[in-house]
């Protein structure tokens, strides 16, 4: 269960989140759908408990991301923009090497490990360095790391980005069945069919506020659309920049 | 609190990437064997100048000649291979000898009529080939001119030493080992450390400015790891890969001392004081630490490896700075809080321990202020690491 309460991020002078709430229970995938700069980054990232939050609060698997963040650490999986992979090692060697931060078992995660390769389809690519993958293999790598020990919580930020279509519908089954496993998946995306496709939730965020939470078809019901793309076209149009408030 | 088994994970990762880097091992392994080399050929050079003194002859190309077979003669006997012959200028510049000299066309018979006669000592190059030719040739137109002088004396009938009221010498008390050790002192730390510390910056710049252009601290970030768990592991990693390079270059270094030129005369001139290594070799382990301390806090606190780099960079050039202006300053003449400067402590320990020079106590002066500086050093990489500025970068 991710839940966050007027939470906001200032940069200096820059206001990235301007005091979002929003719950994403656990049994479903959460979409957080917004423009480029729209703060969702910045606000996976406080979830995640890279940054702290200038106002407001959010607890993650029942844990406050600002004051229990190692507890929060230890029940997320986060996926982010850059794979960030370690191009001198293999993907078992990265995978195995992330596990064990979690104090898991070498036999549980070799087994997930394999698990994941076999799942995600990069089975052949388990033992040839991280360097020489594709962008895609390296993606499907980067979000098995994120899986590895099983978190209770995933943070995904475009995990479908560089997938070719076969890659990316075994991702949306794997997340599809991590949801149904009970886990909190808080999905960002800037696909609104992907989110049409895999959310039974969405936030929408413009400009670091909060401009639409309920579901696809509560979406394009209240802004009067034909479909979800348009919906959100509708919103991301419709919102002024803070700036423009002041 | 921190856990050193996750701390030890992290340090593995790092090794396991790190000794994956071909240039790394290139540098880690070839680079110390082409010092050994080096010093080899360095220590047979300074057996060769200790044992010079004595029997060296240098070439000296003469012009003017012909009306001064006395001189010529005498400096044949002065270790001078005499070299009769014209235009000494352009042969000087041409590297035909390292020294000339020039004869006035009348000098023997200004010598006769006990006039000044003239000569010119001319050198080509700027070389210490060349310079120590030109002394010794100074030295001995200064005898023959001593003796030139007896001998008008002697023929007016006054004392053969009546020119000379005072007669100096010079009377060096140390051995031949004492100057050679004196001589390494002031080479190999210089050297050793230059290495080490070139190693080490590229590795802590890496591993820390690196994965943040990299992006692949994040992932790390968002892991149960505290951060001054990863601050520790990447200090681990650069404090062992830097006692790493030390050891494989001073052991190689000290090695190729003890196998070149063993059992020789010359060989055996050559040797350092009792403790002088290890007095080097712990001194060398307390430049590594603090270093690596340091390169760590800059790597964790910089934008960038290229941010990073500009400030390391530095560093090396400022640690061997008094090692440079010291020059041929005594240990003895080093108070002993001197060694507690940070960097600076050390390296004179080094020196100075290498000279057998360095004061009672300078070691452990050296050894416990190091300590303090590490400590002190990672408590502020560690507050540096845990500001959200330092995340921000690491992030973006």
């Amino acid at each position: 269960m991710i839940t966050v309460l007027d939470l906001a991020k200032t940069f200096r002078e820059v206001v990235a989140v301007a005091g979002v709430s929003f719950t994403a229970p656990p049994g479903r995938i959460t979409g957080f759908l917004g423009s480029n700069g729209a703060g969702k980054t910045t606000t996976m990232r406080i979830l995640a408990t890279l940054l702290r939050p200038s106002a407001g609060s959010a607890t993650v698997a029942g844990y406050d991301v600002a004051d229990s963040a190692e507890d929060v650490r230890r029940s997320i999986g986060l996926l982010t923009e850059e794979t960030g992979l370690y191009d001198k090692m293999t993907p078992r060697e990265q995978l195995r090497f992330f596990g064990s931060l979690y104090d898991l078992p070498a036999a549980r995660v070799a087994r997930r490990v394999d698990e994941l390769a076999e799942t995600l389809g990069f089975e052949e690519f388990l033992d040839r360095r991280a360097g020489t993958l594709s962008k895609g293999n390296r993606q499907k790598v980067a979000v098995a790391r994120a899986l590895v020990h099983d978190p209770p919580v995933l943070l995904l930020d475009e995990p479908t980005s560089g997938l070719d279509l076969v890659a990316a519908s075994a991702l949306e089954g794997v997340l599809t069945s991590e949801a149904l496993s009970a886990k909190t998946v808080l999905l960002s995306t800037h696909v609104a069919e992907e989110a049409a496709r895999l959310c039974a939730g969405i936030v929408v965020i413009v400009h670091g506020r909060i401009v639409a939470d309920g579901t696809p078809q509560e979406i394009v019901r209240d802004t009067e659309s034909l479909d979800l793309r348009t919906a959100l076209v509708h919103l991301m149009n419709a919102e002024p920049p803070i700036g423009a408030q002041l | 609190m921190i856990r050193w088994h996750l701390v030890g994970r992290v340090s593995g990762r790092h090794f396991r990437e790190i000794l994956r880097e071909r240039k790394t091992i290139v540098f880690l392994m070839i680079s110390p064997l082409l010092f050994v080399i080096l010093f080899m050929i360095v220590r047979d050079e300074l057996a060769n100048q200790i044992a010079d003194q004595a029997t060296a002859v240098h070439s000296l190309g003469v012009e003017g000649s012909k009306g001064s077979p006395e001189l010529i003669a005498f400096l044949r006997t002065q270790r001078f291979s005499v070299v009769e012959t014209g235009d000494v200028t352009t042969k000087l510049r041409d590297g035909e000898f390292p020294v000339a000299l020039l004869i006035d066309v009348a000098f023997d018979d200004h010598m006769a009529k006990e006039l000044p006669a003239r000569v010119s000592i001319m050198v080509g190059e700027r070389s210490v080939k060349s310079e120590l030719a030109r002394a010794h040739l100074a030295s001995a137109l200064n005898t023959y001119s001593e003796l030139a002088l007896q001998r008008r004396l002697q023929r007016a009938g006054l004392p053969k030493d009546a020119g000379r009221p005072i007669v100096v010498s010079n009377v060096d008390v140390t051995t031949s080992r004492e100057r050679a050790g004196s001589m390494l002192g002031a080479l190999l730390p210089l050297i050793v450390v230059s290495q080490v510390l070139g190693l080490m910056t590229g590795i802590a710049g890496d591993i820390t400015a690196g994965e943040k252009d990299r992006r692949t601290v994040e992932a790390l970030l968002a892991t149960p790891l505290r951060r001054r768990e990863i601050a520790a592991a990447k200090w681990i990693v650069t404090l062992s890969m830097g006692l790493l390079a030390g050891a494989l270059t001073l052991g190689g270094a000290l090695g190729a001392f003890a196998l070149s030129g063993a059992g020789t005369a010359v060989g055996s001139a050559i040797e350092l004081p009792a403790g002088g290594a290890a007095m080097a070799a712990l001194a060398i382990a307390c430049v590594v630490a603090v270093m690596s301390a340091v390169e760590i806090l800059i790597g964790l606190a910089a934008r960038s490896a290229q941010q990073a780099s500009v400030f390391m960079a530095p560093l090396i050039g400022l640690a061997i700075l008094p090692l440079i202006l010291l020059g041929n300053t005594s240990g003895s003449a080093v108070a002993a809080p001197i060694y507690a400067i940070p960097i600076i402590g050390p390296l004179l320990l080094a020196r100075f321990g290498m000279e057998g020079t360095a004061v009672a106590g300078a070691g452990t002066i050296t050894t416990i202020t190091s300590l303090i500086y590490v400590v002190a050093t990672l408590a502020l990489a560690d507050r540096v690491f845990r500001s959200e500025r330092a995340i921000q970068r690491a992030v973006g």
